[in-house]
């Protein structure tokens, strides 16, 4: 019998360690030999703690939210044959992992990370093997160019046309770098792989290098991920140790070692020439392009730079055939993509699909729905650089061409959904405050226009916006992603324009009739007391900070708007919801 | 390889590899770019050069893309420019400043206030007179009469008073007219276009004044018998006296306007006849009738118009007004007329207005000037009857007024109080309550329903085209002359375009404005104006004498003093605003947060504003890439991304070499020079590029002047080697010979003291010494030294007038070494040029901190070894040099060490066959083991195919010197381009001064001096303060300010500083460079013409026409220079051969070497400087701490 924990960042968050080691004292006072692994994330996040009982025959029983107190009972029922029935996985769960197709994920919450030998009994390191003594630099390349993978980092640009690029410059210096700065907030993809298979992120940046000529890889990875960073190091000692990093990988020329770059958390740091400016020591700002990376990168060397996922899927790709992996999906999207699933969601977590799945059956197949079973509004596809969804597109396949046809973006598997309570202005000033904080501060139109539309937004919110002002935004918007050096500023207005487009009105509301629909905007927001519903129990007047409420002699209760701030509090701690936001 | 291309439809060729912006711009196409600097990478942050590329969807930055065969590139399509404009209104949506300050914007004339009251601070009076007169032809009457709403912007009246900015108009401009030649603009050539002006006023003579500057003919047309108009007509006397207006009306005539007077269109003309014989005609006819009061009782004997009272009053025509006068408006003109009456005689005169005092528009002094000289106000009435008795006035009936809600204009509306009405006595009612024109006789003009002639306000055209109207016949508010003046000023401009065939209107300058408060300017402190003499009221009252008697020199230059420097410095410099024009943005488009943030950075020579900063980064780059110093940097992120060093240092405290580079490339004022000049101030300077004086590298500077003030020293960029750079020497040192303890005038020691004399005495006195000297004793014992700071010529003539005249052949420079280098190889020079430093494999420094002393000569060095040459230095200390050094070596002193690299070199097999003496100097070298570190260098410096040894001249010893070059021959790295030595000499001129022969040994001379066989000694520019000049019997010195060495003189010359010279200087890779005269030294003399007055009064007969002739007959005789080109800095001795010496053989008669072998001694020497400029600012910059 072998025991799996999920401890990912999410399940050590959820408190999988104290389960983890409850475990360990549990089995050790016991004198059980039973093996115990830790393991990464399995995308569950909404289930975590996750333990996993998996006996000799295969079987397994797979216990979700478990506490340490816990432990010893399922611990028990399981080593004595009678497994507990409370906190077991329920069928319609594994249902939705049987909805999905794992490539990139194949080995979270399967292998234990910082076991090599795991990785290797799970086909690690064949591809690479098969690549060297079986393929040819053009050869490997043929067969990324068969899987037509495209850029998992958002841009979606062929894989194989990059490494073409890099693998034709003729210079005896060449580099591969994993791009491990994901900062999109509420995306936390690669974390996950970082932290549940870094051997596979090692496996894809060797073939990778192989295709290219490259001898050195460094992995980008942000300073926010500690865990990843300790397994990703573990992974690489441990390569290294049975020389599958270092001269003659597998008795073939090839000699490919890698680092770990630290980033220091600056968003843009994510964009290429940013990253590359990064790993130099110099201040994380893009540079124009052309010379792209492919042919001057990192130390003016021909650099190829590919996210996390892509690298991920690419020993998956060598092992089974380019074909496999094209006959995934769409004519132009092939394989899978994972999505970070978050928001108003029932079942948040990561979830790896088809492409070609629609996003309905993502969000209400896998993701269970909306929470507290309301309707969606709209989704949120690749973060700050992205754009909506409204409900009446959920329809639109995984697809980079259908998704862009919308205004969103595929990004790199941030997913967002949103309900009626989610004021769309509000959400889109959310992510213009993130990226006109994160701009490098280069580029004019960056640096001053998103700050610029952020004061627009700001002002929209709180009820002193001006006819005109949602003109202003597009003209704005539109000037921002024409004149912008880099992604980030290319992209930054999305999130504004993808809800203008289709919210329009919601925009309205807030400028003419100073209104928000969504009841978000603090500003905006009026506090009344429904007489017929209140019970005059007078948590509202002792709650409120302001003394904006007061009682008469016949304990009549009264918000009173000239001394109101619009904190809410008389509404949260209002016993039989008799206060009316308008 | 070269390439087509399409450009806005124009075929271009450009060659393969350039950026688009490259080949727009080697075809004038130009693309604008607030970022981008061909030194350094593309940046790319600006977008301004963005550029549509058919074919592509996307906007390109041009500064980014290269070119491709057959591209189309469009630079100018509305997409572009929507582009630019967008990225231009974002910046100045946080760019906090004022390009122009508010009382320029305030004027209607747009007068230059900062820039003139600034010149008039710093002395510069004729000046200020040029620069008021680009926009105002009139102002020493202006000065008098303008109600200066400059002075009402003037941010000085936040913390006391403003600037008294119309008295000091009035100031320079009286200085002006008091001299015969008062300032005369130029005049271009004549056009053949003739342009009629109606009406003589100001807008009339000022429409004149500047379009008979383009070349047309002007003819003016005044109905009145004189020119002036309302000058002369509507202004009284004590307030403008007319002989001033006639002075400047004068100066007009006598530019060529044609002035017809007497003559009114539609009675002695017609309008159809002037259009007709003129291709332009400008209508500034004013408003000359009195609008009536429109009540019961006007056509009374004794109502006038107030202006029509003036007006008689001037023309002397019988005014019966009575010994009580009521004058009804609160304007000037009614304020004119209460003092004129007042004056006349007027027992009682009584202002009548129905507002309050308040709301008054005479000017504040107008008022109080006229209560002083006893004129009773009556306000909060209305006169609503005139009251007569046969037909005569006897009183008025007035109506009670009180004030209700503000109108249109702001004051307070008066409505009558129902039944409160008063009468009072008087026997004449003056109405000066407004004006209309009178256009009667302009026939088929349109006229507003005001009765004014209409035009647009932007082209100042008429409904008849060719014919244009401002002034106050257009304006029916502000009526004010400065306002008619603006007008014209404006219009002439359209005229003139109109004339051209282009008819361009006026289109206001867009600039950046900022609100300030009072807080903003707490540090200046408090300080009122100068008090204005005026004459008493009691005075004034029996007297049309001017009440306002001007301010003193003194007075006016404390006063100018105080302005608080408002507007930018670098506005006419500054790309931004420039664009912003280009584009017609709107800076107000995009409201939000402004950062102010206030930079405090106590750099006595870079100035910092970061609120100006729009982050293109250049100074950063800049100071990074190209100086290599690093000293800025981008910090934090997003909007609040800010440019300063690192950890917040003051930027003295950092590796900052102030070399002014980052001021040089920062296209906005976020960098400026302080200017070191007594008051700081905005000027169009003019630019002469000539050659430092600094070091002996001789990089070229662009002087900027206005007349002989010195504002700044920029680095220009015409040899190419060069880059457009400077030291702190060249960029900030360059005013150093400036300042109040200049010596102007000749001093004679009299009773121990130096006394000044005349330039005849001083000149005798000194020839009759040295001839009495030498009448005695012989003319050995005279002696003279000359500055290596001295160009050739003076050199020359100085060299010229010691042998031919004095006839001694003690000549010789206190800062000038023999060299060694010239015992082996047979120049004292260096054999090859800084180019060459690019192409080297090694390069050798030895003895000197390049970065510190020849920081520019360091740069190329560090620019060598960025490109891959290897870089050994050899020291007696650290260096700035050393962290790139892939050796260096520090503890060496002895010489001992040269030997031992010579030794290495030929054990390692060099051997040399165009040398004698090798077989001695092995077997001297026999006993010698090379350390470690000396054979490494040796095996370096052979095995390099090309290498190169710089030295400092002054800073190692002789012997030294030798051994550098006995290495160079015997490993065969000289006399081939890439190969050989660069000795770096101390001063700008050096090498000129041993190449034209300046070289009796100076130790010899002085210890001539010791042992008194030299008595006399003529010193020209040197202060050799180390060494005791007390058994002299005789001294002479001619420098620039009272040196030691000149304290100690019996006779001191004022002598010319470098930007006071002219004539060549050779640097220290023997390039002939030009040194151009900037400015005059006060004392009208230059070096050159001293030594021959003193020549020719101990019987000499030298006579130049001018420094290029002395050039020509040194070139006759120091046959490196034979063929020298005059105009050109490209020059390299020997002029007519390669710039790489001893490609031939060295220069001995059998073109071999002579090794040298040496005795043991110290490596390094140290060496005081004798150019007392250098040394001063090098004093300067270790008071500032900056060394």
């Amino acid at each position: 019998m072998k025991i799996v924990v999920g401890l990912g960042s999410c399940g050590i968050a959820a408190g999988a360690q104290k389960v983890y080691d409850e475990i360990k004292n549990q089995l050790e006072a016991r004198g059980a030999n039973n093996q115990l692994e830790p393991v990464g994330c399995v995308g569950m996040c909404y289930l975590e703690p996750i333990i996993e009982f998996i006996d000799e025959d295969g079987k397994k029983y797979t216990y979700t939210k478990v506490t340490s107190d816990k432990v010893a009972d399922i611990l028990s029922g399981i080593l004595d044959g009678q497994p507990l029935e409370d906190n077991i996985i329920e069928s319609a769960e594994t249902n939705k992992l049987s909805k999905q197709k794992r490539i990139a994920l194949k080995n979270c919450g399967v292998i234990n990370p910082e076991n090599i030998h795991e990785y290797m009994e799970h086909n690690g390191y064949e591809a690479i093997k098969k690549c060297v003594q079986e393929m040819t630099q053009e050869e490997v390349i043929g067969e990324i160019k068969i899987s037509n993978i495209r850029g998992r980092g958002g841009a979606g640009f062929p894989t194989w046309f990059k490494w073409n690029v890099a693998m034709n410059n003729k210079n005896d210096q060449k580099y591969i770098v994993c791009n491990a700065d994901e900062g999109d907030p509420g995306a936390f993809m690669d974390r996950s792989i970082l932290e549940g298979d870094p051997h596979a992120i090692i496996e894809g940046m060797m073939i990778a290098g192989y295709a290219i000529g490259a001898q050195e890889g460094v992995v980008y990875v942000r300073a926010e991920y500690p865990l990843a960073i300790v397994r990703l190091q573990k992974a690489i000692d441990q390569a290294r140790e049975l020389k599958l990093l270092g001269s003659n990988v597998f008795d073939s020329n090839f000699r490919f070692d890698l680092k770990i770059k630290a980033g220091a958390g600056a968003f843009v740091c994510g964009e290429e020439t940013a990253l590359i400016a990064s790993i130099e020591g110099e201040r994380g700002m893009p540079r124009i392009k052309p010379p792209f990376p492919a042919e001057k990168g990192l130390w003016q060397k021909p650099t190829n730079i590919n996210n996390v996922e892509t690298l991920a899927n690419i020993p998956w790709i060598i092992n089974n055939g380019g074909k496999a992996f094209a006959d995934i999906g769409m004519a132009n999207s092939q394989g899978t993509k994972v999505f970070a699933l978050t928001g108003k969601i029932k079942d948040g977590g990561l979830v790896e699909v088809p492409m070609g799945t629609s996003l309905r059956e993502v969000i209400y197949e896998i993701g269970g729905g909306i929470r507290d079973n309301k309707e969606c509004k709209a989704v949120q596809l690749g973060g700050p650089s992205g754009g909506c969804v409204p409900k009446d597109l959920l329809d639109t396949l995984v697809d980079y061409e259908a998704i862009t046809k919308t205004g969103a973006i595929m990004g790199s598997g941030g997913m967002v959904v949103m309900d009626d309570t989610t004021c769309m202005v509000d959400m889109a000033k959310f992510f213009l405050d993130f990226t006109c904080k994160e701009s490098c501060g280069k580029c004019i139109h960056c640096r001053l226009g998103t700050k610029r539309m952020l004061e627009i937004l700001t002002r929209i919110t709180e009820g002193d916006g001006q006819p005109g002002d949602i003109e202003l935004l597009e003209d704005l918007g539109n000037g921002i992603k024409e004149g912008s050096l880099c992604g980030l500023g290319q992209t930054a207005p999305n999130p504004v324009l993808s809800t203008i487009k289709y919210f329009r009105e919601e925009y309205e509301k807030h400028i003419i009739d100073k209104t928000c629909p969504a009841k978000q905007c603090k500003a905006l927001l009026t506090y009344t007391i429904l007489q017929d519903k209140c019970i005059k129990c007078g948590k509202c007047l002792r709650n409120c900070s302001v003394e904006a409420i007061t009682k008469d002699d016949n304990k009549v209760f009264t918000i009173h708007k000239d001394k109101c701030i619009q904190c809410g509090v008389c509404f949260d701690v209002c016993p039989v919801e008799a206060v009316l936001v308008n | 390889m070269d390439i087509r291309i399409n450009i806005n439809g124009r075929e271009v060729i450009a060659q393969d590899g350039m950026t688009i912006v490259d080949a727009a711009a080697a075809n004038n196409i130009d693309i604008p770019t607030l970022c981008h600097d061909d030194r350094l990478e593309t940046y790319g942050s600006c977008g301004l050069c963005v550029v549509e590329v058919e074919g592509n969807p996307k906007l390109l930055r041009a500064c980014a893309t290269k070119v491709q065969s057959g591209m189309i590139v469009k630079t100018k399509t509305e997409r572009v420019k929507k582009s630019r404009k967008l990225a231009l209104e974002l910046l100045l949506s946080d760019h906090a400043g004022d390009c122009r300050p508010p009382c320029i914007t305030a004027c209607p004339g747009n007068t230059d206030c900062q820039g003139y009251v600034g010149l008039i601070a710093n002395g510069k009076y004729e000046e200020a007179v040029k620069l008021i007169k680009e926009q105002l032809p009139l102002p020493a009457s202006i000065g008098r009469v303008c109600p200066h709403p400059c002075e009402s912007a003037c941010r000085r009246g936040l913390l006391d008073e403003p600037i008294s900015i119309a008295w000091l108009k009035r100031f320079v401009a009286d200085i002006d007219l008091k001299d015969d030649d008062a300032f005369l603009p130029d005049i271009r050539p004549a056009t053949g276009k003739r342009v009629a002006i109606i009406g003589g006023g100001p807008g009339g003579l000022t429409a004149a004044y500047y379009l008979i500057q383009e070349g047309h003919q002007v003819v003016i047309y005044e109905a009145m018998p004189k020119m002036g108009g309302m000058l002369r007509y509507g202004i009284p006397q004590y307030r403008l006296p007319k002989e001033v207006l006639d002075k400047e009306i004068g100066i007009i005539e006598k530019m060529g306007v044609k002035m017809l007077t007497g003559i009114k269109v539609g009675k002695d003309i017609e309008f159809k006849r002037i259009q007709s014989d003129f291709d332009a005609v400008y209508v500034s006819i004013g408003a000359w009738v009195s609008s009536g009061i429109n009540c019961p009782g006007e056509d009374l004997e004794g109502v006038m118009g107030g202006i029509n009272f003036l007006n008689k009053f001037v023309t002397n025509e019988p005014l019966k007004t009575g010994d009580r006068i009521a004058v009804v408006g609160g304007g000037n003109t009614a304020m004119d007329a209460c003092r004129t009456s007042i004056r006349l005689g007027a027992k009682e005169v009584t202002a009548i207005y129905r507002r309050t005092r308040e709301e008054m528009p005479a000017d504040e002094i107008e008022v109080i000037e006229a209560d002083e000289e006893g004129v009773n106000f009556k306000f909060l009435v209305n006169p609503i009857e005139i009251l007569g008795e046969d037909g005569k006035v006897c009183g008025v009936r007035l109506q009670k007024m009180e004030l209700g809600e503000p109108d249109a204009s702001g004051r307070r509306r008066p409505i009558p109080v129902e039944g409160a009405e008063e009468i009072i006595e008087v026997d004449s009612v003056v109405v000066a309550i407004g004006q209309d024109v009178d256009a009667s006789g302009f026939d088929g003009i349109d006229l507003t329903k005001w009765g004014m002639i209409e035009v647009d306000p932007n082209s100042f055209q008429t409904n008849i085209p060719g014919v244009f109207a401002g002034g106050d016949a257009v304006n029916s508010s502000n009526r004010v002359a400065i306002q008619s003046i603006g007008d014209a000023k404006k219009a002439a401009n359209v005229i003139n375009s109109y004339l051209n065939g282009e008819h361009v209107p006026y289109k206001k300058p867009i600039y950046s404005e900022q609100e300030k408060t009072v807080e903003d300017f707490i540090e200046f402190g408090r300080n009122n104006r100068p008090e204005m003499p005026h004459l008493s009221p009691s005075v004034r009252k029996k007297t049309f004498d001017e009440v306002v008697s001007g301010y003193s020199e003194e007075a006016a230059i404390a006063d100018a003093m105080r302005c608080l420097e408002c507007g930018c410095h670098d506005v006419f410099e500054c790309k931004l605003v420039a664009y912003a024009n280009e584009y017609d943005v709107a800076p107000k488009s995009f409201t939000g947060e402004i950062h102010e943030r206030k930079t405090e950075d106590k750099h006595p020579f870079i100035l910092r504003d970061v609120d100006k900063c729009i982050l293109c980064g250049l100074c950063v780059r800049t100071c990074e890439d190209i100086m290599g110093i690093g000293a800025l940097g981008l910090v934090d992120r997003g909007f609040d991304t800010i440019v300063k060093p690192g950890l917040d240092t003051p930027l003295k405290e950092t590796g900052c070499i102030s070399c002014g580079q980052c001021v040089s490339v920062c296209p906005t004022g976020a960098l400026q020079e302080r200017l070191m000049i007594n008051k700081p101030v905005p000027v169009k300077p003019a630019e002469t590029v000539t050659t430092c004086s600094f070091c002996s590298v001789g990089c070229t500077t662009n002087i900027n002047t206005v007349d002989d003030l010195l504002i700044r020293s920029t680095p220009a960029s015409t040899n190419a080697s060069e880059k457009g750079m400077l030291c702190v020497k060249g960029r900030f040192g360059f005013n150093i010979a400036q300042g109040p303890e200049r010596i102007t005038k000749p001093l004679i020691r009299k009773d121990n003291v130096l006394t000044e004399v005349s330039w005849d005495e001083a000149l005798l006195y000194t020839a009759k010494k040295s001839q009495a000297l030498s009448l005695l004793h012989g003319s050995d014992v005279l002696a003279i030294s000359i500055s290596d700071r001295y160009t050739n010529e003076e050199i020359y003539v100085a060299k010229k007038f010691g042998q031919s005249i004095l006839k001694t052949n003690n000549i010789t420079s206190f800062n000038s070494k023999a060299g060694g280098v010239i015992d082996v190889l047979g120049y004292d020079a260096s054999t090859n040029t800084f180019k060459e430093l690019m192409s080297t494999e090694t390069i050798i420094v030895v003895g000197t901190d390049l970065m510190r002393d020849h920081a520019i000569a360091g740069l190329k060095v560090r620019e060598a070894v960025k490109a891959g040459a290897k870089l050994i230095t050899i020291n007696s200390s650290e260096t700035g040099l050393d962290q790139m050094a892939h050796l260096k070596v520090n503890g060496e002193k002895d010489i001992n060490f040269l030997k031992e690299i010579q030794k290495a070199l030929i054990d390692l097999g060099c051997q040399p066959n165009n040398a004698h003496g090798f077989d001695e100097l092995k077997q001297e070298l026999e006993a010698i083991i090379p350390t470690e570190t000396a054979k490494e260098i040796a095996t370096i410096y052979k095995n390099s195919k090309k290498a190169i040894i710089v030295f400092g001249q002054n800073d190692i010893t002789e012997d030294a010197a030798r051994l550098i070059a006995n290495i160079s021959v015997i490993s065969g790295h000289v006399g081939k381009p890439h190969r050989g030595i660069i000795q770096i000499k101390p001063q700008n001129n050096s090498q000129g001064l041993r190449d034209i022969g300046i070289k009796k040994d100076i130790d010899t001379v002085k210890e001539q001096i010791k042992n008194s066989s030299i008595k006399g000694l003529l010193v020209f520019g040197e202060d050799v303060s180390n060494f005791d000049l007390s058994n002299l019997e005789f001294l002479m010195v001619q420098d620039v300010f009272l040196t030691e060495t000149a304290q100690l003189a019996d006779v001191v010359f004022p002598a010319a500083a470098p930007l006071e010279s002219r004539g060549t200087y050779t640097n220290t890779e023997r390039r002939i460079q030009q040194c151009k005269q900037v400015i005059k030294p006060e004392h009208q003399i230059e070096n050159w013409e001293l030594i021959v007055k003193l020549a020719n009064i101990l019987g000499g007969t030298m006579k130049y026409e001018n420094t290029e002739a002395i050039l020509s007959e040194l070139a006759l005789v120091h046959p490196e220079y034979f063929k020298v080109n005059k105009e050109a800095n490209t020059n390299i001795w020997p002029v007519t051969g390669s710039p790489v010496l001893y490609e031939e053989g060295f220069n001995f008669d059998d073109k071999k070497a002579r090794l040298a072998k040496v005795k043991n001694g110290p490596m390094f020497t140290e060496s005081q400087s004798t150019d007392n400029l250098t040394n001063r600012f090098i004093e300067k910059l270790i008071k500032e701490e900056l060394l």
